[in-house]
């Protein structure tokens, strides 16, 4: 091993790219972590023995660490829901459905201390307003708890009519007051609700009567009724009322919610079980029940589908080849509303020329990034709105190419030269400097980051790479502390772009400022016309394509590892596929 | 004796409140801070908010005598993360740590021993190096590697054993099952202590062979075994014990790792996920936890070592 790092570290040295044996020593640990589990797995199933060459270090060369056979891409956005009657065989019912979580989950949809284990297992027990599906390759909002909604014309007022007859698990009635407790608490600023910022247009909210809530809002909102499904769960009024809504412990004993499935225990790092509720409004479901296995490990995630001790995961685009041969699971690719891009520090004065910000765009070989290091599940950024969003999505706007060239005549015209030692400098002496953050333990990212490393280098810039634990990477973020860095955002799906993008959100991270950008989110988010409000992200899509406010680079596909034996379990991300969990059943 | 005893339970408090202090410091100088505030959902002020309301905005002394005053109360406060009492969360993962290091601390000491016994009689024959061999090997081995290759073979390729978490969801509790679900974890644990323990049980014994005693017991003519075991293996104990006093803490503190692979429900992935999602009051339960365990494995090695061996007296 160590041998080896030297001969890597002395290749990657001719090359002209600056790595600490330290750095490097992390990155192949990690790397040949997942390439020997990987290896190992592929040679199990009897096939592509070859793709254990060795620790060829991330990024290496473009991906060269993929393997010579990449899977063949699937067509995106055009996958339909497959609903249990659209199998041939006739849904059955009974059964364990056993999901993966790589974290403890809290059942507890206010707070969400544990983010996306909680929000997977919220989907089950409780229900929002709105919820997803797909139709035609776009993403489209359905009623859930409600039964239908209508806005005024100046979209300041929306009416929510709920489902009549809907129970909570301990029987009582579901009704407006229940949903107004909800929004309430998620708007009260004594209250950490994780989840404001999508219903932060909320004024105050209404009980018309039982069965009617009426949204009052502090300005235009188009996407409310988006945004109401957007993890907006509700909570029952009449066991949280004068509770201590952080830490609600007695609540999470024994949650209550309306969804299919009721809570029965949770064994902290074990797992979480849920039963099916047969009094659910929508139909009791198939499955007897749902098992959250807590498995902390991403190799143990896949020992334990091929092994067929779990039904579902998420997995990583270099963990398909470990499970392609096992003939118990499938895998699939669920488009999802998310971008991967560089974020751009616009407080650094070399990074607020957009000369510079193309070149870096430029530089960078997107569509090798897709096809090496996603191996095709993904597809190549135009901008931060997502082909799902079906006709608010936009693929004429300018976009960048790999061209090296130009990215060098960019930097020249933008006043960067190569100085003695090769290292661009401007007319102030300046040196091109570029401190590349990315979290710890994301092998694709990592790989990106490393790969975008050598690519500014061969352009004359230094870059630094601060590869950190996820909360400082996060830290860092927070407070400007990077000149690019590297994440990504999963978004409601709505065009809406004005938390990341308006020059004062709070969610701006970037410090981005853009007048004429900031008038036209303020209006598209208030155009009641939807005709208009295409044409107004259509501008916006372009505006943002020029002035490239950050480096867009994919989008990526989820890839989730399946038991053949699930049926009836919609194509679509799974944080919107677990709206629709009555649905699954098994198959004998 | 019993005064002895009362003198090392006083060093423990002391040493429990300097272990305490350390820990603080250390979490709380780690970058980074709670994962909890660290959601990128979450807006500046919401993340100043909750740091308030934490309490984490106040100085690290002021904050530090609250988190005592709570702890003297019997109260460790809630995880940041899953909401829920630290002591519970330590009272739940605590057994279960137990059960699967300790079974593996107890089969590691049943192979080992004699292992080191026989190592040490044919010294430097093939047998001794086949068992320094293994020893290397075992010692050598990655653990996440070993586990991910036993849950390959067993699990996944012979579907014979399941590749992780403690019982069949869903299933009676049955102690087949149980065991089934121990087999792997305990496996990789037994491979990796088993190196340490015959090494020192192998040196030991070796030592204590050429002592006089040894030579007066043969002289005597006393037959072999009694000589072995009475004489040889009784003093060769002594820094074999100290290994063991070594590895109890080591059965609390949990094997992070061997409990990530096989989703073992344990402290040492307590630990660690708290630290690395910096739960501060669950870092600071679990290393209290383990360093009382720490003091008490040592108080009772010492009188372990009295007892083995009379020569030494405690006080």
């Amino acid at each position: 091993m160590s041998q080896s790092i030297d001969h890597v570290l002395r290749q990657l040295r001719e090359a002209g790219i600056h790595v600490s044996r330290r750095e490097l020593l992390r990155l192949a640990m990690f790397s040949s972590a997942a390439l020997v589990s990987g290896a190992t797995f592929a040679a199990c199933g009897g096939q592509e023995g070859g793709t254990a060459g060795g620790a060829t270090p991330p990024g290496g060369s473009t991906g060269a660490q993929a393997s010579p056979t990449a899977p063949p891409a699937a067509t995106p956005g055009q996958h339909a829901v497959s609903t249990p009657t659209a199998a041939a065989a006739q849904p059955r019912k009974g059964g364990v459905w056993r999901m993966a979580l790589h974290a403890n989950p809290t059942a507890y949809p206010i707070t969400l201390p544990g983010a996306l284990a909680d929000i997977l297992v919220n989907k089950t027990i409780y229900n929002c307003l709105t919820q997803y599906q797909l139709k035609d390759g776009a993403i489209e909002v359905v009623p859930d708890l409600s039964e239908s909604w209508e806005a005024n014309d100046d979209l300041t007022e929306y009416t929510f009519r709920l489902k009549q007859g809907v129970t909570w698990h301990d029987g009582q009635p579901f009704t407006a007051d229940d949903v107004k407790f909800t929004f309430e608490a998620i708007l009260n600023p004594n209250v950490n609700a994780a989840l404001r910022g999508p219903v932060s247009s909320i004024d105050r909210v209404e009980v018309v009567d039982e069965h009617t809530v009426r949204f009052i809002l502090k300005r235009p909102f188009a996407p409310l009724p988006v945004m109401l499904g957007y993890n907006q769960a509700i909570v029952p009024k009449h066991l949280l009322e004068g509770q201590d809504l952080n830490q609600p412990t007695e609540f999470l004993k024994n949650p209550i919610g309306t969804g299919p499935f009721k809570f029965k225990e949770f064994v902290q790092g074990s797992h979480l079980e849920a039963v099916a509720n047969p009094d659910f409004f929508d139909g009791a479901p198939y499955l007897d029940g749902i098992v959250f296995k807590v498995i902390p490990d991403g190799n143990a995630r896949v020992a334990q589908a091929k092994a067929g001790e779990i039904d579902f995961t998420v997995i990583e685009p270099p963990q398909v080849d470990a499970l392609k041969g096992a003939d118990n699971v499938e895998i699939r690719e669920a488009p999802q509303v998310n971008y991967y891009f560089f974020a751009v520090n616009h407080t650094v004065p070399r990074l607020q020329d957009v000369r510079v910000r193309r070149a870096l765009s430029h530089a960078i070989d997107k569509q090798a990034i897709v096809d090496r290091i996603l191996r095709g599940y993904g597809q190549v950024a135009t901008g931060p709105i997502n082909p799902l969003l079906g006709d608010y999505y936009n693929p004429n706007v300018t976009t960048y190419e790999y061209d090296m060239d130009k990215a060098a005549a960019l930097l020249k015209e933008a006043g960067w030269t190569k100085g003695p030692d090769g290292v661009l400098v401007n007319a102030s002496g300046e040196r091109f400097t570029i401190l590349f953050n990315g979290p710890k333990g994301f092998p694709v990212m990592e790989q990106v980051i490393t790969y975008a490393q050598q690519q500014y280098q061969k352009l004359g810039i230094e870059v630094t790479l601060d590869i950190v634990d996820w909360p400082v990477h996060l830290e860092k973020y927070r407070n400007l502390e990077y000149d690019l860095l590297m994440e990504w955002w999963i978004t409601p799906p709505d065009p809406d772009l004005y938390d990341h993008y308006f020059s004062e959100s709070a969610q701006n991270r970037w410090a981005y400022k853009n007048p004429q950008l900031d008038e036209l989110l303020v209006q598209a988010r208030s155009e009641a016309d939807r005709a208009k409000r295409v044409q107004l992200y259509h501008q916006i899509q372009k505006l943002i394509a020029e002035d490239l406010p950050v480096i867009y680079l994919y989008y990526p596909r989820e890839l989730q590892a399946v038991s053949k034996r699930t049926k009836g379990l919609p194509l679509i991300g799974y944080r919107d596929a677990l709206t629709w969990m009555e649905k699954v059943w098994l198959e004998e | 004796m019993a005064a002895y005893v009362v003198r090392r339970l006083l060093q423990a408090g002391v040493l429990l409140f300097i272990v305490s202090v350390l820990t603080f410091l250390l979490i709380h100088s780690a970058p980074g801070g709670p994962a909890l505030l660290a959601n990128p959902d979450l807006s500046r002020e919401q993340i100043q908010q909750m740091t308030a309301q934490l309490g984490l905005d106040d100085p690290l002394p002021v904050q530090y005598a609250r988190w005592l005053r709570n702890v003297l109360r019997g109260d460790f406060g809630n995880s940041y993360n899953t909401v829920q009492p630290v002591t519970r969360l330590i009272a739940e993962r605590l057994p279960n740590t137990i059960m699967l290091t300790g079974l593996a601390l107890v089969l590691s000491i049943a192979i080992a021993v004699p292992l080191g016994v026989l190592s040490a009689l044919k010294r430097n024959s093939a047998l001794d190096r086949l068992i320094a061999g293994f020893s290397f090997i075992g010692v050598s081995i990655p653990v996440f590697w070993l586990g991910i290759m036993l849950i390959i073979v067993f699990a996944v390729q012979l579907k014979l054993l399941p590749a992780g978490g403690m019982y069949t969801l869903g299933t009676e509790f049955s102690l087949v099952d149980r065991l089934e679900h121990l087999l792997l974890p305990t496996l990789v644990l037994v491979v990796a202590n088993l190196a340490e323990l015959t090494r020192y049980t192998r040196s030991g014994m070796i030592n204590v062979l050429s002592e006089d005693y040894i030579r007066t017991a043969r002289a005597k003519g006393l037959p072999n075994r009694v000589v072995l075991i009475r004489h040889a293996l009784r003093n060769a104990l002594i820094p074999v014990i100290t290994i063991i006093g070594v590895l109890l803490p080591r059965a609390v503190s949990g094997a992070a790792i061997t409990e990530t692979v096989f989703s073992w429900p344990g402290m040492g992935r307590l630990a660690v996920e708290a630290a690395m999602t910096r739960d501060y009051p669950v870092v600071l339960g679990a290393t209290l936890t383990v360093a009382l365990v720490v003091v008490l494995s040592s108080l009772v090695t010492d009188l372990l070592y009295a007892y083995i061996d009379p020569r030494i007296r405690l006080g």
